[in-house]
């Protein structure tokens, strides 16, 4: 949310990551894609809580098996993630996603602590488990 | 070779456009080119775009306006030399600034380039906000625009496009302004402003 429009020029530090999520129960398609719209909207709102900033947009993509992807973004913390899938069945039981946070007025640290944040509650939430490469 | 240029905030829909105009030009015969530019050290856009079996050429790192305008322009030549596209789309990062995007392919000087066409794509769930917070970048996007793409209109109030309208026109009067959703497929009134450009 932006504060004031009296706020000084904003840069914008992209920030990559390479998720690897395991899943502990199989999961399908829709399962996946709740899970990854939430996980996106909390990075959001964590974004819009740390400091004067605006979400451009935060993407991810995961590639899967025999075409299928997930693909899914944000662009404000009160916006709803869009999912989009080619999937069906089951997922495989362990998942690599790419991840592109894009805020202007926060820097790759604080986004990082920021992911962090997020995936810790997304693994309480979830029975997930993730590991992060950034 | 026709060239589109693709313009708007991240986020905005770009690559969904893209995509979705990319696969009708395929279905209509054409060879279609994605030049895509994505800020950031791993593309998204350009994995997502080849998983559905488009043609896409990357351009990553830094902006398509600050410093890859020279491979650009590269690319561009290579793409009329190996791969002699119909159409090439070119979609910028949402953060460059399109005068300078427009700069390096209105000067390309290829020697199959027929005509350019400068699509904006803006988002009217935002479009308040960017405006307070972004001007600059949002009114050079507007500014450099032969049509104006009013995108997510499946989600919008009709408020939100009205105002999104409004500023657009403001901006630039003389570019023609459509409304549509591009996740949902393209509007034939978008269809038939594209195509104009492609003979």
């Amino acid at each position: 949310m932006v504060r004031s429009a009296s706020m000084p020029e904003m840069i914008l530090d992209p920030f990559t990551a390479r998720l690897t999520i395991t899943l502990g129960t199989a999961k399908t398609g829709q399962e996946c894609s709740l899970i990854l719209a939430s996980f996106l909207e909390t990075l959001a709102t964590l974004c819009d809580q740390a400091g004067p900033s605006v979400v451009g947009h935060i993407k991810a993509l995961a590639l899967l098996p025999r075409g299928q992807y997930i693909r899914a973004g944000v662009v404000g913390p009160s916006l709803p993630a869009e999912v989009e899938m080619m999937v069906s069945g089951s997922l495989p039981s362990c998942l690599l996603l790419t991840l592109n946070v894009l805020v202007y007025g926060l820097s790759r640290d604080i986004l990082e602590r920021l992911l962090r944040e997020a995936l810790l509650q997304l693994e309480a939430a979830g029975q997930l488990r993730i590991t992060v490469e950034c | 070779m026709n060239l589109v240029l693709i313009t708007g905030f991240l986020g905005s829909g770009k690559t969904t456009l893209a995509s979705n105009l990319a696969k009708i030009g395929i279905q209509k015969g054409l060879r279609v080119a994605i030049v895509v530019n994505e800020i950031g050290e791993i593309g998204i856009d350009d994995q997502f775009m080849r998983r559905l079996g488009l043609n896409v050429w990357e351009l990553l790192g830094g902006c398509i306006c600050c410093t890859l305008a020279g491979s650009l322009t590269k690319t561009l030549r290579q793409l009329e030399t190996d791969f002699a596209p119909n159409l090439v789309l070119v979609e910028p990062s949402g953060a460059a600034d399109p005068r300078n995007v427009l700069s390096a392919v209105e000067t390309y000087r290829g020697s199959t380039v027929e005509s350019r066409l400068r699509i904006a794509l803006l988002d009217p769930l935002r479009m308040k906000v960017l405006m307070a917070v972004l001007t600059p970048l949002v009114t050079s996007t507007i500014t450099h625009a032969d049509l104006i793409v009013i995108n997510k209109a499946d989600l919008a109030s009709i408020q939100e496009i009205e105002y999104t309208r409004r500023v657009a026109g403001d901006i630039n009067p003389a570019a023609k302004t459509i409304i549509m959703s591009a996740k949902n497929g393209l509007e034939p009134s978008f269809w038939s402003e594209v195509l104009p450009c492609l003979r």
